[in-house]
């Protein structure tokens, strides 16, 4: 789907993409990356806004800086700030938004319509949009980035300033569009939670650098080889018998506690449950959370020296 | 909840020309200025009284020009005539109406765009102008328009449009009218042909108003993310420019020598689009075939039209002179005004085109 070969831009001597390479596969990807870190600057390269200053990007089997304008007309894209038309009521900004994509006024006026039931914004549509609240922008912003029936959707923040209710209609949404309408998606955010919940495969970016790119499942499976238990009463007399066993514990709670160690460790849990008489209700093998794996990756590249253009 | 909910649905059908993207800005542009402004629409509705004033005059030369029309049935018409037309240049000019319509219409056309309509002009751009790009500076909305196909020449295209539309409101439509009216009133058919050219003239003159004007009002309103400050920047463009160059031609009200510094109409933008519509309306060769065929009958129509420019305010012309228009000559070759236009449209053309795309450069 993305197809990135040695992708540098530089602003000056300051780098904000550092010879990327990467190939992005279809579905849900999460673009992570502390601020700064060329999430926007690489949006923008694969939209054809910004030149690049080295390298080639392939999206949907164009070239990024040759192919802009068919790219354009292939992906969407709903912007972070509130880039809204004033004067214009809700339903005009989005058939406007049509209309620039290159659809006749009465289809994009109709699919406007659609696109705005679609993101669940009722009565509103007809009030100017200066007058909506973030939640109604954030709905206007990716009906403008739908109206063209984009193969490829990059939204950036799409959950910013949204209340728990409306982040989850908005997640619900993108899940909809990943998984039953074949929209491969691009989320930019610094919200975790929201890439664990709905995307596939995480794209951490650091200093301009790619850090890690690998499916959501790949990158919270843990290296070690360890689980959590949990038993129906006391867990100290089974910890006890795995300690017996030469398995390492780590408690967590009354009824619960992390087992490492080599071996098949389910084999060896239900025998030490036996010896002592415990029950046990639960055998969960331990999982990274992507809080870990993306602090681990920004750390690795803090203290060093940033790259100057050659 | 909608009673027949489609849900999301692809689309894959034939997209639209190149052409029809940046009118769709125009479109919205012109859509969000009627509906957001009742000073506009007031406005639009009194740039057009000049035509009242205007169209009697039209009304007039049709009908005295007209052998078939008896002078003394349509007396008001013919009083009209007289105050700038001698009974012996009405004569002549009975004689061979074809000869001398189009030299008088142009001449009339271009007073109505020089002393009217061009003030208005620059009132309207101030009301459409400021808001058209510096709305797009404060939300941001470049990014709107740039991540979909299209480039950032038909964005300001489709902005640019909106002003010209604007000023054809007040100058090309309501011209248009006028001659309408003046082919309907005309001898017989040849006068068509005859003045066809005015037609060409008309709607130059008013692209020569329309575009420098639009230009320097959207470079002006892609500085400031404030259409408030856009407005003022304008407005002080435009009243000091006119008051430089008012103050140095001021000499020419008080000595026929007095010679104006040759670059001053620079300073002015209304000036600038009334020098070129000047001489797209050819209006000194007009003058030179018009008063030498007249003669002598031709002097009551050349006191009038000093008479007409004085009461408009018009600084360059002299007391006394046999050309009414005289600084119009004046100083460089009059195309140098149509020059001036095109390199201040495309310097200001290409300054906006970094302007708006430099919040999705970075």
């Amino acid at each position: 789907m993305i197809q990135l070969v040695d992708v540098a831009k530089f602003y000056g001597s300051f780098q904000a993409l550092a010879g990327l390479n990467v190939s992005v596969q279809p579905g849900a990807i999460g673009l992570l990356g502390p601020n700064g870190a060329g999430k926007s600057t690489l949006i923008k390269a694969i939209l054809g806004l910004v030149k690049l200053s080295r390298g080639t990007a392939t999206i949907l089997g164009m070239d990024a800086a040759t192919q802009s304008r068919e790219i354009r007309e292939q992906v969407g894209y709903m912007p972070e700030d509130d880039c809204t038309i004033a004067g214009l009521q809700g339903v005009q900004s989005v058939a406007l938004a049509g209309q620039l994509a290159g659809l006749p006024a009465l289809t994009a006026l109709r699919r406007a319509h659609e696109m705005l039931d679609y993101v669940l914004l009722g009565e509103a549509r007809y009030r100017e949009v200066q007058t909506y609240s973030v939640g109604m922008r954030q709905k206007v912003k990716l009906a403008q980035a739908l109206i063209h029936a984009p193969k490829l959707l990059f939204l950036d923040e799409p959950t910013n300033g949204l209340d728990p209710v409306g982040r989850e209609k908005m997640l619900r949404l993108i899940r909809d569009l990943t998984q039953k309408k074949g929209v491969s998606v691009v989320i930019s955010t610094h919200i975790l939670s929201d890439v664990e919940s709905c995307c596939d495969a995480a794209l951490i970016l650091g200093r301009g650098e790619l850090l890690v790119y690998d499916t959501i499942q790949a990158l919270q499976k843990s290296v070690d080889s360890s689980c959590r238990i949990r038993v129906a009463h006391d867990v100290a007399k089974l910890c006890a018998a795995l300690s017996a066993r030469g398995y390492q514990i780590e408690a967590i709670g009354p009824d619960e506690a992390r087992i490492r160690g080599e071996g098949d460790l389910g084999t060896a849990i239900f025998a030490a449950a036996q010896e002592c008489g415990s029950e046990v209700r639960e055998i969960m093998p331990s999982r990274n959370s992507l809080e870990d794996i993306y602090l681990a990756a920004v750390r690795a590249t803090e203290g060093r020296p940033e790259k100057e253009s050659a | 909840m909608p009673i027949a909910e489609l849900g999301y649905r692809p689309w894959d059908g034939a997209r639209t020309g190149v052409m029809q993207r940046w009118m769709a800005i125009t479109r919205s542009e012109i859509g969000i200025a009627f509906g957001s402004s009742k000073l506009l629409r007031r406005f639009l509705i009194f740039a057009w009284i000049p035509i009242l004033y205007f169209c009697p005059i039209f009304l007039a030369i049709g009908y005295v020009a007209d052998p078939a029309n008896n002078l003394t049935e349509g007396a008001m018409l013919t009083e009209i005539a007289g105050e700038f037309l001698s009974g012996d240049a009405l004569q002549r000019i009975r004689a061979d109406p074809q000869s001398f319509l189009p030299g008088i219409w142009s001449i009339v056309f271009y007073f109505f765009f020089a002393y009217t309509q061009s003030v208005f002009a620059m009132v309207i751009v101030a009301i459409v102008g400021p808001p058209l790009i510096s709305r797009d500076v404060k939300s941001k909305a470049f990014l709107v328009y740039f991540s979909k196909p299209i480039q950032p020449w038909q964005y300001l295209l489709g902005k640019l449009a909106t002003v010209i539309f604007f000023v054809f409101c007040i100058t090309l439509f309501p011209a248009l009218v006028l001659y309408t009216i003046s082919i309907a009133l005309s001898p017989d058919v040849g006068t068509v042909q005859a003045t066809l050219p005015i037609l060409l003239q008309i709607s130059m003159a008013s692209l020569a108003t329309a575009l420098p004007i639009g230009m320097v009002v959207l470079l002006l309103s892609s500085l400031t993310g404030n259409r408030r400050i856009a407005t003022f920047f304008w407005l002080a463009a435009w009243i000091f420019g006119e008051i430089a160059f008012r103050v140095l031609t001021l000499g020419g009200n008080f000595s026929r020598n007095f010679e104006p510094p040759p670059w001053a109409y620079f300073l002015s933008l209304r000036e600038l689009t009334t020098r070129a519509a000047s001489y797209l309306f050819q209006l000194p060769e007009n003058m030179e075939a018009l008063f030498t065929n007249l003669g002598p009958a031709g002097e009551r129509l050349q006191r009038s039209m000093r008479g007409f420019a004085s009461d408009m305010g018009d600084a360059s012309v002299i007391e006394g002179s046999t050309d009414v228009l005289a600084a119009t000559s004046s100083g460089f070759p009059p195309w140098v005004s149509l020059l001036a236009i095109a390199l201040l449209s495309s310097l200001s053309g290409a300054l906006l085109l970094r302007r708006v795309t430099k919040p999705v450069r970075i």
